[in-house]
């Protein structure tokens, strides 16, 4: 037993740490996540076991941490296809989809073009929120996100009362309510 | 080896093993329970907040949100029992932890699997969540192991009230159940040691403890009703076996002696102790009778009864009577006639238990029936004299008795005198004793008087007894018919008298036919006395009659004698004066001188007749065999010549002959035949008829006529002297000739009647006795 404990003790200390070596790594685990905690409606997906849509708008900064993070995954019965493209219309019909574009205007195009459709937009850059997105990742000691919940609901997309708990900011009726 | 308990040990036992039994099992129970439950008590603990954190840490988890994480493992430190609690990402890497020691480093994520560890007073749950990432919560046995212990001191709490329970149920027991079992058990003790059924034992509830004492309470009083019964019984048949004369013995069914009745004892003179047990009847049975009998009961049976016991037994256990008469033989070698009859003894199933033997003494009943048999047949066959000497023989031969005095007391009460006596073996001549002073005066203001032994002793006025060497003493008084003691009967033996029933028995049997026979032997000497004095009477008054008969007749014999010469004188002078004066006396006179000589006449043939009649009875008869028939026609030939009388007719019926005086008996015809002739109805032919029968000891002659007959009023006065029934001036006749004729047949012992009416004829009867010793 102590000899366990002498083996297993490298491991143990290499754990401890809470720092974000990657912080894609997260927000890739995050991106999957969102299939859980958001509730899209029907006419989201193309068929009743169509698979998760994951599109990659822009440069894609997770590298291969996508195909490993969504690899063999399902959610409700779905798997998950990962899609890259520059361009919106060369997604197919997205669930989520992760705006990488640097250009503030860019994004808004995107957004503004995606703004009625029931597609949970995530993104990087500091206004992503203002700029019509939904979710914005900010990372720090560890990788936050705020919701902008105005615009879930606009697109018919329900976000669940647990993820808002470990929101960092929420945007609702116009409001940001900075949670922590 | 097995134990004795009593039944408060034994309760107290059971009681207490059980208390231990369920302090064991309840503490192995508690035990196992605790080890076995352990884990799953802690599972039920820890659960709960696994799977609260798991829920509430879920999205923190899924997006690494340490403060979420930490405010939701915050909340457990509501349960102090909770040690430790950190929720580990993916990798191992940390998430949230919350410790309750000060200072503590959270500590790395074990390499373990999910589970439930426990060391030593701590468990450790693992459990992966749901979005990935894994918790570990520890808690502190301390609450567990206080609960166990207080379930410990619960438990020992229930041990001790169990135990104060117990013992309060041993002391209940005990007075509710042991105490009245001892007790009942300490009665049924006493009552089988001491057979005495008077105990109780105090019963009171409703228990069946109480029940049982009460059931015994009633049992014991119905056994001891039962024993007083039994008792009772068992007293009645004990007199009955020890004071009946009947011998009864009874027997296994073997033949073995079982009992021996004080009669029995008597009787053979063996002790019950000498039979009982050891003996069996064959021990005074004679084995030739024993071997006939079965000889017997084989043919009527039909089956071999081999000699032995079993000729007693044979018809019993067939449900036959056994009766017959047996010849005991007596320790002393004695043989006795007795009539014994067997019963077999029974139980309830039929099966055959015994056999009892009732025997008695035939000679005791011989001598009975001999005393009955004297007075039913000798009493008769003898009387007087016979009577009582038979008597008194009998009785001192029966009884075996020295002496017998069968005594009549008359005027004199203080005398009495013996009417036969019996003394050492044979009669003696009676004797006459005073009364004073000796036991048969008691004897006579008593009933029955028995003095076994001793007589001499209590009577030492009496100087007869000591002579008789008399010792014992039995005398039964005799009364006649109105009560009056006549005499008494009293039997006198040398030596004492052991049992004096059969005795006085045998004297009470005789007594009254004794008495009788006094009595009348007493009226039969009255009667004689007088009939002697009526003799003597007789006799004196006949001599005197006789004598002045003979007087008499002496006297009418000169009379008449005399009479006739101055008779003979008046008929000569007249006859003179008739025949000399016949001329001189006119119509008149001659008329009258021939009622002189008529009436002179009449007067010699009564002088005639008287003299006659007068000597019938004085002359000697001359007896010799006569021929009646003959003599009877002679006598009417000579009565016929007289002419001018009418001719009689005579018819003479065969006569026997007769002894007697033929002059006399030829009168007695010549009178009858004349009475005949004269009495005839005027005109008439008189018819005389003459015949005789022939009757037990004489013989009636008869002569019956057809005359004027008379009146049965007078038929005694027909045969009186000069009694007449007709006047002179109709029949001729002195009136003497039937007196002659009853003369002359009284003479010759016989009798004379006569039987007529009037117009009708008459007859007169003479019976002469056929004897020939007919003269006085």
């Amino acid at each position: 037993m102590a000899l366990l404990f002498v083996l297993f003790l490298p491991v143990l200390a290499g754990s401890q740490e809470l720092i974000v070596d990657n912080p894609y790594k997260v927000k890739a685990a995050f991106l999957r996540n969102f299939a859980h905690y958001v509730t899209w409606p029907d006419k989201a997906f193309s068929g009743s076991s169509s698979p998760w849509c994951i599109g990659i708008l822009g440069r894609d900064p997770f590298g291969k941490i996508l195909e490993k993070t969504f690899g063999g995954r399902t959610e409700q019965g779905r798997t998950f296809e990962i899609v890259r493209a520059e361009m919106p219309d060369e997604l197919p019909k997205c669930q989520i989809v992760f705006v990488a574009y640097k250009d503030a205007a860019k994004r808004r195009a995107v957004l503004a073009e995606l703004k009625d459709k029931p597609v949970l937009t995530v993104g990087d850059a500091p206004g992503f929120l203002r700029e019509g997105g939904m979710i914005r990742f900010q990372v720090g000691d560890r990788v936050y996100m705020s919701i902008n919940l105005d615009q879930a609901r606009a697109s018919d997309l329900t976000i669940q009362t647990r993820m808002l708990e470990v929101s960092r900011d929420i945007l609702e009726n116009g409001e940001v309510h900075h949670m922590r | 080896m097995p134990i004795q308990l009593n039944i408060y040990n034994r309760l107290a036992f059971v009681l207490w093993g059980a208390a231990l039994l369920a302090f064991i099992v309840a503490g192995a129970g508690v035990v196992l329970f605790q080890s076995f439950t352990l884990e799953q008590r802690i599972r039920q603990i820890m659960e709960p907040y696994a799977q609260l954190v798991s829920v509430g840490t879920d999205a923190a988890v899924s997006f690494e949100d340490p403060v979420r994480a930490q405010e939701i493992l915050d909340t457990l430190r509501a349960n102090p029992q909770i040690q430790e609690a950190a929720i580990y990402l993916d990798g191992g890497r940390l998430l949230a932890s919350f410790s309750r020691a000060p200072n503590a480093t959270p500590v790395s994520l074990p390499a373990r699997p999910d589970g439930l560890y426990l060391d030593g007073d701590t468990a450790v749950l693992l459990q992966a969540l749901p979005r990935g990432g894994r918790l570990r919560l520890s808690i502190g046995l301390d609450q567990l192991s206080r609960q166990t212990h207080q379930v410990m001191w619960i438990f020992g709490t229930g041990v001790l009230v169990l135990l104060l329970v117990t013992f309060a149920q041993l002391l209940v027991l005990r007075r509710t159940l042991v105490r009245p079992i001892a007790n009942l058990t300490q009665a049924t003790e006493l009552v089988r040691a001491s057979a005495s059924y008077k105990h109780r034992v105090p019963a009171s509830g409703t228990d069946e403890v109480a029940q049982l004492g009460k059931n015994f309470n009633a049992m014991m009083e119905a056994i001891q009703e039962r024993e007083n019964e039994l008792r009772r019984l068992t007293l009645f048949q004990r007199t009955i076996l020890d004071n009946v004369a009947y011998c009864i013995i009874s027997t296994t069914p073997e033949g073995i002696v079982t009992s021996f009745n004080p009669a029995a004892e008597r009787l053979l003179g063996y002790t019950a102790g000498e039979m009982v047990g050891k003996q069996t009847p064959e021990r005074w049975h004679d084995p030739e009778e024993i071997a006939n009998y079965a000889r017997q009961l084989s043919l009527e049976l039909g089956e071999t009864v081999l000699p032995g016991f079993e000729v007693f037994a044979a018809r019993p256990r067939r449900h036959l009577t056994e009766e017959n008469e047996w010849t005991f033989i007596c320790k002393d070698g004695r043989r006795i006639r007795v009539n014994l009859s067997v019963t077999a003894l029974r139980d309830e199933e039929g099966r055959i238990t015994g056999f009892v033997g009732l025997g008695y003494d035939l000679t005791e009943r011989k001598r009975v029936e001999d005393a009955l048999l004297f007075v039913a047949q000798r009493g008769w066959q003898f009387s007087g004299e016979d009577f009582f000497n038979a008597l008194a023989q009998f009785l001192g031969e029966k009884l075996d008795m020295d002496y017998v005095l069968i005594d009549r007391i008359e005027e004199n009460p203080d005398m009495a005198e013996t009417v036969a006596l019996y003394a050492k073996g044979a009669l003696a001549p009676n004797m006459r004793y005073a009364l004073k002073g000796t036991p048969c005066e008691n004897v006579m203001g008593k009933r029955l008087c028995v003095y076994p032994h001793g007589v001499q002793q209590l009577f030492p006025e009496d100087t007869l007894l000591p002579g008789m060497g008399a010792e014992s003493y039995i005398g039964i008084p005799l009364w006649d018919s109105t009560g009056k003691p006549i005499g008494l009967i009293a039997v006198m033996g040398t030596k004492p008298l052991p049992d004096d029933a059969p005795v006085t028995q045998l004297l009470q049997l005789v007594a009254t036919r004794a008495a009788a026979e006094l009595e009348r032997k007493h009226a039969e000497a009255e009667i004689r006395k007088l009939n002697n004095e009526l003799e003597q009477r007789v006799t004196d008054r006949t001599a005197q009659l006789e004598a002045a008969n003979s007087e008499l007749e002496a006297f009418s014999y000169s009379v008449s004698h005399d009479l006739r010469t101055p008779l003979r004188a008046i008929d000569g002078f007249s006859k003179i004066l008739l025949d000399s004066y016949f001329d001189k006396l006119d119509e008149e006179g001659k008329r009258l001188i021939g009622v002189v000589r008529d009436n002179t006449s009449r007067m010699g043939q009564l002088i005639d007749d008287m003299l006659k009649f007068s000597r019938t009875g004085r002359v000697e008869l001359a007896l010799s065999q006569i021929d009646m028939e003959n003599l009877a026609r002679a006598a009417f030939e000579e009565l016929q010549p007289s002419p001018g009388d009418n001719k009689a007719q005579l018819e003479i019926g065969p006569l026997p002959p007769a002894r007697g005086d033929r002059a006399m008996m030829h009168q007695v015809f010549i009178n009858l035949f004349s009475n005949a002739i004269k009495f005839s109805r005027g005109g008439g032919t008189p018819e005389i008829r003459v015949g005789a029968t022939v009757n037990d000891g004489e013989t009636i002659y008869f002569v019956r006529d057809n005359g004027v007959g008379f009146n049965m009023q007078y038929a005694d006065k027909l045969f009186g002297v000069f009694q007449r029934l007709h006047s002179i001036n109709e029949f001729e006749g002195t009136g003497i000739g039937l007196a002659i004729v009853k003369r002359i047949i009284t003479r010759h012992g016989g009798r004379v009647w006569a039987e007529g009416k009037i117009n009708e004829g008459a007859t007169i009867y003479f019976a002469l006795p056929n004897r020939e010793n007919s003269h006085e």
